[in-house]
């Protein structure tokens, strides 16, 4: 992957609660999250509705003001940054989000849209924006023509292609994709992703792939995160944790993927009930209450993620400890 | 750890020879509002097994709900009929009257709506809405009404019926909505189910449990089931067989097996490819 041994992206104790309802109760939506992004590298965050992975996208950019935590870019912190300071982060990183018919305006042309970034982060001259606005679509797969077309006259592996260009404008190194081929049909899903591995490869950019496709974690990620109810549950290497997960949770997730094969017979790894309401959660394991290996522990302290390995780590005791008395 | 045991593909194509249900027979049409009035469907054929699993497969624009739609005559009004019949008992849904299709809808053929919060009426809880349905089509009272509502909602494992009947829709997830749209659509046994993208905006965990819901009460009751997806790993699950449409065009037709192992046309094996992002999952 990357001999870097510097994160360019570091998230540390990173928290969002929302006070919600009457009487106010809290709702955490991320509860102590923390991860590091190498140069080039993928890291896929993988997890259902309500696990708090798109509310985490908008925490590091700082869309959302986060509750508590640390967010350090190349080294340098931003969770203090004022207006001014953010701008020039968002040089640096920058987001790119599910639905491109929402995102885009659709009174802008495409080169409209691609050409604000260049004119307001990098303060270029009308010459300078037309030659890198050609450049940008040409990188992702268009041609010159869609320049002066509206997002309804585009498809939406197109307009998400626009909105990879308008995110790439400023030349950031980190781009925060949040569910980018969730609203797309899976042939042209695959044309985006084999987009983003090349513009991957040539750029050296790095990617914090939000998605619930399980398969195209396994597709472009190089490690992932499991989220559950806010927290990251499980993280290592993605084919280390597709070939032998460990955490109930990722059991759960991974047992229930189909397959789009003829015959192929998965044996479910079963949990009781659905996903509880993320307001007021007692101080325990978040997946206790569902969790075939839950023991009295688990009701009674969150569990932190727990090193397995050099690339892995398990926030469930339980589970470990069946995979050591096995080793032993 | 259970093992899954509504997939077993030996349990599949059990009767030899199965008569359709339901047959569409070049059936086509356009869009009255559309400038060009481009054809939408292009001489539709395929047919219905009796007691089958039979997924419409396609991506969007490829007209496979515009068709299961006009399976119970409730297609846009925009919409022109060309060429066609669509069988159903012997007798051409397109021709029936609306007194005749009421009579039809809900009670002999019924279907299940993609997003099922929003197919569900707010402000009427979901005991009610369910009741409604046995009670226009069977005749039910207000009382037997509600115990066959609590049965229904008993029948596709819903916890605590009896307390769930008196709620509003909004007091349901995602994949509990969806489990009283399928009750609701089987209070009347119905002998067709159409089912238009029941599983996608649900979650991976919650899509098999409904997945499994689906199999397991079309295995007991041989019951027909129409799917419509764009989602191949859904077909693999789930059907006997599959239909593959594009762009108003049936492109393949046959058993599940075959169209997953063995696809003809060169649009199948592409999507095919493409669902299956990596080699070995």
């Amino acid at each position: 992957m990357n001999a870097n041994p510097y994160p360019i992206l570091r998230v540390n104790g990173l928290r969002k609660h929302f006070e919600v309802g009457h009487p106010r109760k809290r709702l955490n939506a991320i509860d102590d999250v923390q991860f590091d992004l190498f140069p080039g590298e993928t890291l896929a965050v993988v997890g259902e509705s309500g696990s708090g992975k798109s509310t985490l996208a908008r925490c590091i950019v700082r869309l959302i003001e986060p509750s508590a935590g640390e967010i350090e870019l190349d080294g340098r912190s931003i969770t203090q940054l004022g207006p001014a300071g953010l701008a020039r982060v968002y040089r640096r990183i920058q987001l790119v989000f599910q639905d491109p018919n929402s995102s885009l305006n659709p009174r802008m042309t495409v080169r409209q849209a691609i050409e604000e970034p260049l004119q307001l982060q990098l303060k270029m001259s009308r010459a300078q924006r037309a030659a890198r606005s050609r450049e940008l679509v040409a990188m992702v797969g268009l041609a010159d023509e869609h320049l002066d077309r509206h997002p309804h006259q585009l498809s939406g592996g197109q307009r998400q292609r626009v909105g990879i260009a308008r995110a790439l404008a400023a030349q950031p190194q980190v781009l925060i994709l949040d569910e980018p081929t969730s609203s797309l049909d899976v042939s042209v899903r695959g044309q985006i992703l084999e987009l983003l591995q090349d513009l991957q490869q040539t750029l050296g950019l790095a990617y914090l792939f939000i998605t619930h496709d399980l398969q195209v974690v396994r597709r472009v990620s190089h490690r992932v995160a499991v989220m559950y109810l806010g927290g990251i549950v499980e993280q290592g290497r993605t084919e280390d944790v597709f070939a032998d997960p460990i955490h109930p949770y990722t059991r759960a997730l991974l047992s229930a993927a189909p397959t789009a094969r003829w015959g192929v017979t998965r044996e479910r790894f079963r949990l009781a009930g659905e996903i509880p309401s993320p307001v007021d959660l007692p101080d325990a394991c978040r997946l206790a209450g569902r969790c075939p290996l839950a023991e009295k522990p688990c009701h009674q302290a969150k569990p932190a993620l727990i090193p397995f390995g050099p690339h892995r780590a398990v926030a469930c005791p339980p589970a470990l400890a069946q995979r050591q008395s096995l080793v032993v | 750890m259970s093992a899954d045991t509504a997939f077993d593909p030996a349990a599949r194509h059990s009767s030899p020879v199965r008569e359709p249900i339901l047959e569409i027979d070049n059936y086509g049409g356009y869009f009255s509002t559309s400038a060009d009035q481009a054809p939408v469907l292009k001489g539709i054929t395929y047919s219905l097994a009796r007691g089958a699993i039979t997924a419409i497969v396609g991506e969007t624009g490829s007209g496979k709900s515009l068709t299961a739609l006009s399976m119970l005559q409730i297609q846009p009004a925009s919409f022109v009929r060309t060429s066609g019949r669509i069988l159903f008992d012997g007798q051409d849904l397109a021709e029936l009257d609306e007194r005749t299709l009421r009579g039809i809808r809900g009670a002999r053929i019924s279907m299940v709506f993609q997003d099922a919060r929003a197919a569900l009426n707010p402000i009427f809880t979901v005991g009610r809405q369910i009741a409604d349905v046995c009670r226009l089509h069977q005749g039910l009272s207000r009382n037997e009404a509600r115990d066959a509502a609590i049965a229904a909602l008993r029948l596709v494992h819903i916890p605590d019926p009896e307390r769930r009947v008196r709620q509003y829709p909004h007091e349901f997830s995602g994949g509990m909505a969806q489990r009283v749209m399928i009750a609701m659509a089987l209070v009347c046994k119905p002998e067709l189910l159409i089912l238009d993208e029941p599983t996608t905006g649900l979650d991976v965990t919650i899509q098999a449990e409904i997945i499994t819901l689906i199999t397991e009460l079309c295995r007991e009751s041989d019951l027909t089931t129409c799917l419509i997806t764009h989602d191949l790993g859904v077909v693999a699950e789930t059907c006997d067989y599959a239909v593959v449409m594009r762009r108003g065009e049936v492109l393949e037709t046959g058993t599940c097996e075959q169209v997953l192992t063995a696809p003809r046309h060169e649009y199948t094996q592409q999507l095919l490819a493409a669902s299956r992002l990596v080699d070995n999952a």
